[in-house]
């Protein structure tokens, strides 16, 4: 009696157990899965945490070294484009670097004009650099890397003017500031406009040093585009060294530049005032005709 | 900004070929390209925009230079539109504001060739 007792609640409770369970289509998972089987890296996390953590280690790393959504073009981008899994393309950038893996020496100058385009001038004043010291003779590059350099400078000359402009709009008493003896006996500067004159001086220095040296480079290359360049192009390019020497304030060099240009194109539309440009920096540029 | 160039057609003998962004080394080729195609459909009458130029560079007098010395000989003449004054101070530093007729806007220019606007 009392196993059958027993026996009678266990199909109960079996029948019970039955009319709760779920259909089969009940039991599948909203997303057409099976809840009972966790996700992979859920069940990892909790049945093999060290691993778990292990992974999330190897992928955090990977992130950081191989620069994912950085969106610099580094890491990732250039080792798929180093390994040519997708072949390069119409990626001016990659093609160059073939170029160069293929001891193109013109692939310099062509990945310096990519990332021109890119607006990359750091890296294509680099490429240039590289090719001008393989190819020194080329005029045309030598152009390029000072109007490069110029448009580097100029960058910089222009952040130099914002600080200066802030500076007086921060610290306004400097401009009006008495110096010397009246100074002292004023009892010295204000110390709010000292503070800001000491943070954007700190800024400018850096600033009129880059856009100095900028200019002088770029007067520098200017120079050498001259000396390689056709004879057709010379007196042109004695006219971008006179422009060059302007910017970087040297006017030895612009003055002699406009005395090779006079020497080249004596019959030039602007000789005149040329050789009134000449007399202002201080010297005499006659052309030969006039001689 | 990037580098454009557009032609405008006045009348059979007058263009306006305008300039945006930096005539440089790189992008002088085009509009020397350009001014040479002007001159060669009959242009004898060319004015050039640089209202919105940022830069010029040497290349560019150069193409210029090259420009009014064609127009010359075909009687013609080359205007510049130009209020920029770092672009108007490198036409003073080199003698060429003397060379070529300068204005402030386009439609001085253009009032200048005798050409109706429309």
């Amino acid at each position: 009696m009392a196993r059958a007792a027993v026996r009678a609640k266990q199909a109960q409770a079996a029948q019970a157990q039955a009319a709760t369970k779920p259909s089969r289509k009940q039991r599948k998972h909203a997303s057409g899965g099976n809840p009972n089987q966790d996700l992979f890296f859920s069940r990892l996390r909790r049945k093999q945490k060290w691993v778990f953590a292990g992974l999330a280690l190897v992928f955090a790393l990977s992130f950081v070294l191989l620069g994912v959504g950085s969106g610099n073009g580094g890491g990732l981008e250039q080792m798929i484009q180093g390994l040519g899994i997708f072949g390069n393309g119409n990626d001016p950038v990659g093609k160059a670097q073939a170029e160069i893996k293929a001891g193109n020496t013109a692939g310099y100058k062509d990945l310096a004009n990519a990332y021109v385009t890119q607006g990359n001038t750091t890296l294509a004043v680099s490429e240039l650099e590289q090719y001008l010291r393989i190819k020194k003779t080329d005029s045309v590059a030598w152009s390029q890397l000072a109007g490069l350099k110029r448009g580097q400078a100029d960058k910089y000359a222009a952040e130099y003017q914002q600080v200066q402009q802030a500076n007086q709009l921060e610290a306004p008493g400097s401009i009006f500031s008495p110096g010397g003896t009246l100074a002292g006996k004023l009892g010295g500067t204000n110390p709010i406009d000292d503070y800001y004159n000491q943070q954007n001086n700190a800024l400018l220095s850096p600033l009129y040093r880059d856009a100095t040296t900028g200019y002088t480079d770029s007067l520098a290359a200017y120079k050498q585009a001259a000396k390689f360049a056709k004879p057709s192009e010379q007196a042109n390019a004695e006219l971008a060294v006179y422009l060059a020497a302007q910017r970087a304030n040297q006017p030895k060099d612009g003055l002699a530049a406009l005395k090779l240009y006079v020497k080249l194109d004596p019959t030039a539309l602007n000789i005149k005032q040329i050789e009134a440009a000449c007399v202002s920096l201080g010297g005499k540029c006659v052309p030969k005709h006039k001689k | 900004m990037n580098f454009d160039i557009q032609t405008e057609q006045l009348s059979s003998e007058a263009y306006v070929i305008s300039l945006s962004g930096e005539v440089d080394l790189y992008t002088a080729p085009e509009f020397k390209q350009q001014l040479l195609e002007v001159i060669a459909q009959g242009g004898t009458n060319v004015v050039v925009d640089f209202t919105n130029t940022t830069f010029i560079d040497s290349t560019t007098l150069g193409v210029l230079v090259g420009g009014v010395k064609r127009l010359r000989t075909n009687d013609g003449q080359l205007s510049l539109v130009c209020s920029d004054r770092n672009i108007t101070k490198i036409f003073e530093i080199t003698g060429l504001d003397k060379v070529f007729e300068i204005y402030a806007t386009r439609d001085e220019a253009i009032s200048s060739l005798g050409v109706p606007q429309g």
